[in-house]
């Protein structure tokens, strides 16, 4: 019987999955499939039923509705990316274990889905997880659930872990990803003394509670291969770093804050950094004592005062990369991003020819900005910026933008608009609020070759229509508004009579507009022109929440 | 020494169908590439793929050429637990209306790129699959998919509480 049915397993599987959970195996994923379908087919099928199956050629899978005939790896590959679309830690997918027994029975006897443990899990659940994940490594999270208002810090102190963060770190043997989000009490320190030989990642962003900043770090002993260290300003304080060293560290993420001790010694500990992100609010002196060599450095992601130039160009200088990804984020004022970029395209220095892409970021109170920046033939740039603040000193050439998004432009800050013809392979665009009078008037006008130019590559337009600004809460003008969407459905019905048809339209309201829904609302109106020039035309019911659509790939540009 | 990209290969179909398709195209298939690295000197014989229908194989075809010329994920990518659980939950705007299927041809496609090995798929096919589940219970579940439930009112009892334990309230 037992036979039988192994081959009918075997001959399931199949190509990739094979390999694809080959990576597992050693983790506890499933791979004795004629012993699971042999406990599992008892529990699927009553005895007559596998009698009957046995009792014909057809392989009982086959007679299956397709969901249910899946071979076993499949369903756990389904399962996996299921897993995946949920927040982490959660476990709501475990609705497929409620489905049919075949289902279960693949859920619960693969290790890999029951590897994570959190504080918020019930101590139940936490036993049966820890149960079903066998050996595999896992991943846990502790955190302080409930946060007293008037004394964080107290309270962080005073609150004794809950059991199920207790069942977790006494797991510490099988932890590969420790999170540790709170501070950890005097009376549960013990139990991050215990080896920690599968740990790779570790990140303690506990929050400094007074004496015990002093206590030495949560870092368990006898680690395994560490490839990524996170630390809040606490955790970077307290770090054993003189104990400490890794060539298998690559990818380090610090917050320092009063001194960059810590940052200094760290960064002598990880010969092997490929990815930094570093916040630290002192001034760096470059003659500090910096290693000189991070050949394998790729990506640089520095904030606040590590925003300098000659810091970050020391930084690219200690990479033997060819290209240095880099990001920037700080209280830069733009004039300062400005400089910067300016700095970086006129520069030969060769710290400077290996960024391979250039992102700043900058936000306060009065306005943000962000430039990503791919200084090759495909260059990709990305501007966030509330740019009543300014006038940018130069036009910025962008040949190879491929998306861009104006918000709230007035015509005061127009320069950046007559950039517009540098434009030719613009593919996206998305306006917000009064930027579409701006940018109406641009293909309304007379007519020129750069306004064709950019809308010849043109294929998808994203309109924001909102009743105010959301700062300045400047009321748009209905008619005006009006007098716009009129006229863009004019520009897209020449489009289309000119082959240029626009793939996608989407019109969102942002807050209650009134502008176009209600008795008098424009959009009947307006649905009724578009429908006939788009390929789709996406006009939601429901009014919408506005969402940064900034390109996280860098091919983008968005100025607010 | 490899051969140039446009040489053309004939496959057969478990239903007898044969396509004649770019070489490249059909390296999208890591079982199919591994054939044809295999095979020293150059055959007429179609190869013969007896797990993929006609139809589906049209399909696949499709989603090959669409997809010619990227990348094929890395060895190390496949090995590495830490890069298939960073697997984006994307699924790309052409692949989307491109898997628009009737549920029988999408389980057949699943099946298919599991088959040939074609990984890429496969994840579109299983991140499908998964979207449909997302947010139902189990009986939308079972109704979506046509299953039957073959569990014991106790049965469904008892897991449905041991479910309910899964978060802390």
């Amino acid at each position: 019987m037992g036979t039988l049915f192994a081959l009918q397993v075997e001959a399931k599987q199949t190509q990739i999955m094979s390999k694809y959970f080959s990576g597992f195996c050693g983790t506890g994923y499933v791979t004795n499939y004629p012993a699971l379908i042999a406990k599992g087919v008892r529990r699927i099928l009553p005895d007559p039923m596998i009698t009957y199956a046995l009792a014909t050629t057809t392989p009982w899978l086959s007679v299956s509705p397709p969901a249910v005939a899946l071979p076993f790896d499949i369903l756990l590959y389904i399962f996996t990316s299921l897993q995946e679309l949920y927040l982490k830690f959660t476990y709501n997918w475990i609705v497929v274990t409620q489905v049919c027994w075949k289902w279960r029975l693949v859920a619960l006897e693969s290790p890999g889905l029951w590897t994570h443990l959190s504080t918020d899990l019930s101590t139940a659940f936490a036993t049966l997880v820890i149960s079903r994940s066998l050996s595999v490594p896992l991943e846990v999270c502790i955190f302080e659930k409930v946060v007293h208002r008037l004394s964080r810090s107290q309270a962080a102190v005073k609150s004794p872990l809950k059991k199920v963060d207790i069942l977790a770190l006494e797991q510490m043997h099988r932890i590969r990803n420790l999170m540790i989000k709170r501070q950890i009490p005097t009376e549960s320190a013990h139990l991050l003394r215990n080896p920690a030989p599968k740990l790779e990642r570790f990140m303690d962003i506990s929050r400094s509670a007074g004496s015990t900043a002093k206590a030495p770090g949560n870092l368990p002993p006898e680690v395994g291969r560490l490839v990524s260290i996170t630390l809040s300003s606490t955790g970077t304080s307290r770090f054993p770093w003189t104990s400490f060293s890794s060539d298998s560290i690559t990818d380090l993420r610090l917050r320092c804050r009063s001194k960059v001790d810590g940052l200094i010694c760290a960064l002598h500990k990880v010969p092997n950094l490929r990815h930094f992100t570093c916040f630290f609010d002192t001034k760096l002196r470059i003659s500090d004592n910096l290693p000189t060599s991070l050949p394998n450095l790729q990506t640089l992601d520095l904030s606040g005062q590590a925003c300098d130039l000659e810091w970050l160009l020391s930084l690219l200088t200690f990479s033997s990369q060819t290209s240095v990804a880099l990001q920037l984020t700080g209280r830069l004022i733009a004039a300062d991003i400005y400089l910067l970029l300016s700095q970086l395209q006129s520069t030969k220095r060769c710290a400077i020819e290996k960024i391979s892409s250039f992102s700043l970021i900058h936000q306060s109170s009065d306005y943000r900005m962000a430039i990503h920046y791919k200084p090759d033939q495909k260059l990709k740039l990305s501007i966030i910026n509330y740019i009543d603040m300014f006038n940018p000193p130069t036009k910025l050439k962008l040949p190879s933008l491929e998306r861009l998004t104006f918000s709230w432009i007035s015509s005061r800050e127009c320069s950046l608009f007559d950039s517009l013809d540098d434009f030719p392979h613009l593919i996206e665009l998305s306006i917000r609020g009064s930027a579409l009078f701006e940018f109406v008037s641009h293909f309304t006008g007379t007519g020129s070759d750069s306004q064709t130019r950019i809308l010849t590559a043109l294929k998808r337009l994203t309109i924001w229509v909102a009743p105010s600004h959301p700062y300045s809460h400047a009321r748009v003008d209905r008619n005006l508004l009006v007098e716009a969407m009129f006229n863009l459905s004019i520009i897209l019905r020449d489009r289309s009579a000119q082959d240029l048809p626009l793939d996608e339209l989407f019109i969102y309201e942002e807050g209650p507009t009134e502008l176009m829904t209600g008795d008098e609302g424009l959009k009947p109106f307006f649905k009724a022109k578009y429908e006939k020039v788009v390929g789709r035309l996406v006009w939601p019911d429901q009014t919408s929440e506005y969402t940064d659509t900034t390109d996280k790939r860098c091919s983008a540009m968005t100025l607010y | 020494m490899a051969a140039p990209a446009t040489q053309q290969i004939k496959i057969r179909c478990n239903d007898e169908k044969e396509f004649t398709v770019d070489r490249d195209v059909l390296e999208r298939s890591v079982l199919i590439k591994n054939m044809l690295e295999d095979v020293t000197e150059q055959q007429d014989a179609p190869i013969p793929l007896p797990n993929v229908s006609g139809p589906v194989m049209a399909k696949v075809l499709e989603y090959c050429t669409h997809h010619r010329g990227e990348p094929l994920p890395s060895a190390d990518t496949e090995q590495s637990q830490d890069e298939t659980r960073k697997r984006t939950t994307d699924i790309s705007e052409w692949d989307q209306k491109f898997i628009t299927v009737d549920q029988e041809m999408l389980f057949e496609i699943i099946l298919a790129a599991n088959y040939l090995d074609i990984k890429s798929l496969l994840d579109v096919g299983c991140k499908t699959v998964a979207n449909m589940i997302k947010g139902k219970t189990p009986e939308e579940i079972r109704k979506l998919f046509n299953i039957v439930n073959d569990f014991t009112p106790e049965e469904e009892a008892q897991i449905k509480k041991e479910n309910e334990w899964a978060e802390d309230r």
